[in-house]
């Protein structure tokens, strides 16, 4: 394993760590203590104090970082990453949850024991970043094995570099419009959902994002399909 | 055009998220959909370059061995945002002394033209080809959308051996001159057709030499006519047998047994053909298995005509033997008698006892049939085996040892038959110095 690839290998590192932290605390403090229904990072913070960090946090951290390298040894890189993934993310679903406009789990006569007055924005601002690093991890990834490619093929350190930053300057601008165009939808969505009076019972903000998901969906398979076929 | 194994599943996730996310009416769902499917889009949307092509020249197709070549490149790259990676697939012989076959040129939209010039040096003689530069371009992120191709035409580079100066040779040969070499000339033998100069007449010069026109001009007082005087016919002659079989291509490929026969035969063919001896040679065991005849000439050109031999010569297994060479080129060797150089290895002639020695015999076989051309003066048609050690390295040591006992059977062996056995370590000493300590015997 070369220098460079120890770095991609080192920030890979650092940027689950951080996810996985991120995912850690954005755990509901109500779902733990059974009472206060409001989300405070220095609640958060404070659950993990010095022995909790060594007796839980570290631990679990640790494993998981164990679990995502023994993959990638194996060779089974792909599945690593998902398993993060739904590591990263499954914390979040309560808080997520919490949002809910349809309220199935009253249906079902079943009860998350979530306040439903969470913030909307800072639920969705810890998703969307969590989101954002798994992109950046999934392209570091792929940077670390195009760079042993490139490597195996010859190709010069400083042009490898180079191509690193080339590709890192596109992901930061790839990250930076996906979520100037989230923004704006969202924007959008909630500019039209605060006409309550427009459509009574239902929620425009769920059918404009929807919609627009939708779109994107369609027009994102049409490619892919298009794609396929040469 | 393909996608990478991740992009169907952030497709995947997308999905999921969406699906989640009207069926709860969930707007951060919703919202991480719409992210991930904006990044998919976006990702899918931006092309790699196309329209690649590769203008490609060399400083020359013609060289000295170690001689450095510039390849130029001139790369145009179409639109579309991503990596192009240019390479130029060299023979293994070649050193690159500067810059890099594999080039990397990233690029944003819009057209680009690079330059993506490099040196090399062929270390080995030879015809080298260099085949189209292929291209790939890759698109960003990972997605397999690339393309690829090659383009500029191959080139072909014609490496030719380097053969070291006789001058110092020369200064021998002139400190040393004496009469023996003057009595190669023939004074009333055969001659070529080739004019020399005009001359006064001298007696026994044939009347069909006088130039009429040239003796009305002349103002001599002693009124002898003018004489063309054609180019005599050069009494030396010399052949030349050189072993390539693949036994002689061992070792260091720069400096190996079969690249110092090269550069022994060189310096051979310079050193009697600017003394005006005819060459003729013969190369045996290459790669063809039919051996390479340079028929026998006395001009300079003959040396050009010698070396676009051996830059095309390649080792071949050893089917041919001597007796056969012998015998191919017999109708030279008795019309030339010419002084015989066979340079070979001689360790590789040995047979091990309780093994035939039928490849040694033909060989000694060879030898005394070429001794027995010798003229009656004994001067001319000496037959001379010229023995090129293999290199030594630290691992080889013990193994050269051997070698050198088995060279030393083989040559004294070869003595007896009639031949000298000059033992050329090229590891010690150069050719040249061989041929300067052998100068007075060699001419």
């Amino acid at each position: 394993m070369g220098v460079r690839e120890l770095r991609y290998a080192t920030a890979e590192t650092v940027l689950l760590v951080a996810l996985l932290l991120l995912s850690v605390l954005s755990i509901p403090d109500t779902i733990i203590t059974d009472g206060q229904p409001s989300f405070s990072w220095s609640e958060q913070l404070a659950r993990f104090v010095p022995n909790q960090v060594f007796r839980d946090l570290l631990p679990s951290v640790s494993v998981c970082l164990v679990l995502y390298w023994a993959l990638h040894l194996l060779g089974r890189a792909h599945i690593s990453f998902w398993l993060m993934a739904l590591i990263v993310l499954l914390p979040q679903s309560a808080a997520i949850f919490s949002h809910n406009q349809i309220g199935w789990d009253q249906f079902f006569a079943f009860e998350f024991g979530i306040p439903g007055d969470r913030p909307l924005l800072k639920d969705t601002a810890i998703f969307l970043l969590s989101l954002v690093g798994l992109v950046a991890l999934n392209r570091v990834v792929g940077l670390r094995l195009l760079d042993r490619r490139m490597r195996r093929q010859g190709i010069d350190e400083a042009e490898g570099i180079g191509a690193a930053r080339f590709e890192l300057s596109l992901l930061g601008g790839l990250v930076a419009a996906a979520l100037l165009l989230t923004s704006v939808m969202m924007g959008l969505s909630a500019f039209l959902g605060s006409f309550d009076g427009v459509l009574e019972g239902s929620s425009w903000t769920v059918v404009i994002i929807g919609g627009g998901a939708s779109l994107l969906l369609a027009f994102g398979l049409a490619l892919w399909y298009r794609a396929s076929k040469g | 055009m393909r996608f990478g194994p991740a992009h169907p599943s952030w497709i995947a996730l997308s999905l999921v998220l969406l699906f989640l996310g009207l069926a709860m009416g969930n707007a951060i769902l919703l919202t991480g959909a719409v992210f991930v499917l904006l990044t998919v889009v976006l990702t899918t949307t931006i092309a790699p370059p196309r329209d690649v092509s590769v203008e490609r020249s060399i400083s020359r197709t013609s060289c000295w061995i170690g001689d450095i070549v510039t390849v130029n490149r001139q790369v145009a790259l179409g639109p579309g945002i991503g990596s192009v990676i240019v390479h130029d697939l060299l023979p293994p012989e070649t050193q690159i002394v500067s810059g890099s076959n594999l080039r990397l040129v990233r690029k944003w939209r819009g057209a680009k033209s690079v330059d993506l010039s490099y040196l090399i040096r062929f270390p080995k003689r030879g015809t080298f080809t260099l085949e189209e530069a292929t291209w790939e371009s890759q698109a960003p992120f990972g997605i397999n959308r690339g393309a690829s191709g090659s383009d500029g035409k191959s080139i072909e580079i014609s490496v030719v051996p380097r053969f070291r100066s006789i001058k110092r040779l020369n200064e021998v040969r002139a400190a040393r001159k004496n009469l023996r070499y003057q009595d190669y000339l023939s004074k009333t033998g055969a001659t070529t057709e080739e004019f020399r100069e005009i001359r006064p007449y001298q007696p026994g010069d044939p009347i069909k030499w006088i130039n009429w026109k040239a003796s009305a001009r002349s103002s001599r007082t002693d009124n002898l006519p003018m004489v063309n005087e054609p180019e005599p016919e050069t009494k030396k002659a010399v052949w030349m047998f050189l072993d390539i079989a693949d036994y002689m291509d061992v070792g260091s490929p720069i400096s190996n047994p079969l690249e110092n026969t090269v550069e022994a035969s060189g310096t051979l063919a310079q050193y009697y053909l600017s003394s005006g001896s005819t060459l003729g040679a013969y190369a045996y065991n290459n790669s063809t298995g039919l051996g390479e005849l340079l028929s026998p000439e006395a001009r300079m050109s003959q040396f050009d005509r010698l070396v676009k031999m051996l830059t095309g010569l390649r080792p071949g297994p050893p089917d041919q033997d001597l007796l056969q060479c012998v015998e191919r080129c017999k109708s030279f060797l008795f019309r030339l008698r010419p002084d015989v150089f066979i340079i070979t290895r001689l360790d590789a002639l040995y047979s091990m006892p309780g093994e035939g020695a039928g490849s040694f015999e033909r060989f000694r076989a060879a030898v005394r049939k070429l001794t027995s051309l010798r003229s009656q003066s004994r001067q001319l048609g000496r037959v001379r085996v010229v023995h090129v050690e293999a290199q030594e390295d630290s691992s080889m040591s013990q193994g050269l040892g051997l070698a050198r006992w088995e060279t030393r059977v083989v040559a004294r062996d070869l003595r007896d038959a009639g031949a000298d056995v000059i033992e050329w370590e090229p590891a010690r000493e150069e050719f040249m110095s061989v041929l300067v300590r052998h100068v007075g015997v060699f001419r």
